[in-house]
């Protein structure tokens, strides 16, 4: 008996009827685990308590407890819009209490619907006590990925080449037909981040975005309405539901209504280290309301974000959809140079590293040719780098492929990087050629000593140099053995030179942007 | 990227010298093993692959006198390394032929990098056989006064 009592502490409203009592001695006892007595009585009160005042029928439905039957049946009753829609009768067992669910379906197997249903217990003909719950379908049928101009965040669109498609905040980054699976009748996740990354504006999966490192991204989400769930309803509107997210926090109204919108902002920046790479997180999306014992979550979605941590926005010094960031390249470079400092110098001199030593690319010791490059007249660079990426042209490369690989890397990261040209015909110090195991000042053999150009990269006009193409000796003598290899990462210019060319006069010329495409 | 059934003569600029060159039938590429045409995206240039590896490189100038300027500056910027003079194939030629060819014909610069293979003059005439002569320009209709 002393359990009826506990269930009618800490239950809610209730209709007094009158019955069995049971002294406040019990109660005593219960409560503070003492022998105290007061010698007073207090009635036992039938009585139904739901567990949940919003519940989801896709995510178990209702649930209550029935208490204080002691000696009569009891009929619970749900009762929702259009009358009665579930019954069940308990005969007293002995215990007084009971635990009960129903599904939100009808006798029919159909779907009772949504909204306010209110449970009745009545014994012997009288209602004995009264207890409400809303059934809701409350999902997010899309997810916006935003920016706030750089106050906080800033975005950096990515593209696809192959599509000639470009992000936008005006496009989802994930979105559901339906926030339920008809089939099986379960509500839906946002599909997990796409493995294809030519999704551009196709929404087959979760895309990848990009931010500035130090954002906090903002993440927009919209709200399903009557006609993204087979309910053809949601009954939001007969509740006060609100998102949260674990490490998000609402801007604004975080009221779910249909078809209404929400937006989180991420509380820490991407990268609290201040670095480059990518960040991946799985949001907890949570539908909650303020219960009687405090905030209680009705459901929850979930929404895979991969993130690219860049620099800055693109660099590139042409404008146009090509002259972003290319989804496929940032895919492959940053889970290279994770975690290298965001500073330019610092990305810069990764890029390097990546294309010297993780691009599988090797120097044309045959000709010097480029595989993915032309130059206009004036040595202005054009890159072919769809084709890079998909290695069309093969892995022998020459100067003006690295150069360009190594502008085009920097500039989609948001370190600038110009190409720039060292000329000619002179004969070479000690290299070691990319892809090649050997340092030697004759690449392409004994009668092929020298350069009749080389290409190189610069953020001030050869002030600095970065190079994918070769590492120098950097020893006291470049010239001759032994060697120390000395990556071409932000090397002063003049010293770049003398370290490069043997006993000869070349000079830089040709600084330009260069195209992509 | 244009489509291999196109004839490149049919997209490029009209000339009044018949001597030149339309360029090389696009059709007829994937017959002599070119794979993966790609145009410059401003230029009409395009870039393929052999199956043996080869590059294949073909730019086709607005006029012979732009060609021959083109042919002096690509001389230079395609290779890093000096080229020798080459066989007198074409109007102007450069690179051995064996690993490395750049002729002039007319208005047409063709190269082929065969960096892993000694086949560079061969594939260069392959390429040469499908140039297209351009075809003359229909008249344009003549305006005559009414009644």
């Amino acid at each position: 008996m002393w359990l009826w009592l506990l269930g009618c502490q800490t239950m809610g409203t209730l209709v007094p009827s009158s019955g069995p009592s049971v002294s406040d001695e019990t109660q005593s006892q219960t409560t503070n685990g003492s022998a105290t007595t007061t010698g007073t009585t207090a009635p036992i009160v039938p009585m139904v308590q739901v567990l949940a005042e919003v519940v989801d029928p896709l995510r178990g439905g209702m649930s209550w407890t029935v208490s204080g039957l002691t000696d009569a049946e009891g009929l619970l009753s749900i009762d929702g819009a259009d009358g009665t829609v579930y019954s069940q009768t308990y005969t007293p067992d002995g215990t007084g209490t009971v635990d009960g669910s129903w599904d939100g379906r009808l006798a029919d197997g159909e779907w009772a619907g949504l909204g306010l249903f209110t449970l009745r217990l009545t014994v012997n003909g009288q209602v004995a006590s009264e207890a409400s719950a809303s059934m809701v379908r409350a999902g997010l049928t899309a997810a916006y990925a935003e920016d706030d101009d750089g106050l906080t965040s800033r975005r950096v669109d990515l593209y696809w080449w192959e599509d000639g498609a470009r992000q936008s905040e005006g496009y989802p980054i994930s979105g559901l037909e339906q926030i339920e699976d008809a089939e099986t009748q379960t509500p839906l996740p946002f599909a997990p981040v796409s493995d294809e990354l030519r999704v551009a504006q196709n929404i087959q999966g979760t895309q990848r975005i990009a931010y500035t490192f130090d954002s906090r991204p903002l993440l927009t989400l919209e709200v399903g309405g009557p006609e993204d769930t087979f309910f053809g309803a949601t009954g939001l509107d007969a509740t006060t539901l609100r998102l949260e997210a674990d490490g998000w926090t609402v801007q604004g109204d975080a009221l779910l209504t249909e078809n209404g919108l929400v937006t989180l902002m991420r509380d820490a920046p991407l990268s609290l280290e201040g670095t480059v790479g990518v960040t991946e997180e799985l949001v907890t999306l949570s539908f909650v309301y303020d219960g009687k014992k405090g905030p209680e979550v009705v459901g929850t979605q979930t929404l895979p974000l991969t993130m690219y941590r860049v620099l800055g926005a693109p660099t590139f010094g042409h404008s146009g959809e090509r002259y972003t960031a290319w989804a496929e390249a940032l895919n492959e470079l940053l889970p290279f140079i994770e975690g290298t400092v965001a500073e330019h110098d610092a990305v810069a001199n990764a890029v390097v590293d990546y294309v010297y030593y993780e691009t599988g690319l090797e120097y044309d010791t045959r000709r010097g040719a480029s595989a993915y490059s032309d130059y206009d007249w004036g040595w202005d660079p054009h890159v072919y780098f769809s084709d890079f990426l998909q290695r069309r042209f093969g892995t022998t490369i020459n100067c003006t492929d690295a150069g360009n690989l190594v502008t085009t890397y920097a500039n989609m990261m948001g370190a600038e990087l110009r190409h720039l040209i060292i000329l000619e015909n002179f004969a070479l110090d000690e290299i070691k050629a990319i892809g090649i195991d050997d340092y030697t000042s004759c690449p392409f053999g004994p009668g092929g000593c020298g350069f009749s150009y080389h290409a190189v990269t610069t953020d001030d006009g050869g002030g600095t140099i970065w190079d994918a193409t070769l590492v120098l000796d950097g020893d006291d003598d470049p010239g001759s053995a032994p060697h120390e290899v000395m990556m071409v990462q932000a090397i002063d210019g003049e010293e770049y030179l003398n370290r490069l060319v043997r006993d000869d006069f070349a000079y830089y010329d040709y600084e330009n942007e260069g195209t992509i495409q | 990227m244009m489509t291999r059934c196109v004839v490149l003569w049919a997209l490029l600029s009209a000339s009044a010298q018949a001597q030149e060159w339309s360029g090389v039938s696009l059709e007829s590429l994937p017959e002599i093993g070119v794979e993966h045409l790609t145009k410059h995206i401003d230029r009409d240039l395009w870039r393929g692959a052999l199956a043996d590896g080869a590059l294949v490189r073909i730019e086709v100038l607005p006029s012979v006198e732009e060609a021959k300027r083109a042919f002096s500056f690509q001389s230079r910027a395609l290779t890093s390394r000096v080229v020798e003079p080459g066989p007198k194939v074409a109007d102007q030629a450069v690179g051995g032929g064996e690993d490395y060819l750049l002729i002039r014909d007319k208005n047409v610069l063709l190269s082929v990098n065969d960096a892993k293979g000694r086949n560079a003059a061969v594939h260069v005439e392959r390429l040469r056989s499908l140039l297209v002569i351009r075809a003359a320009a229909p008249e344009a209709p003549v305006l005559a006064p009414s009644g």
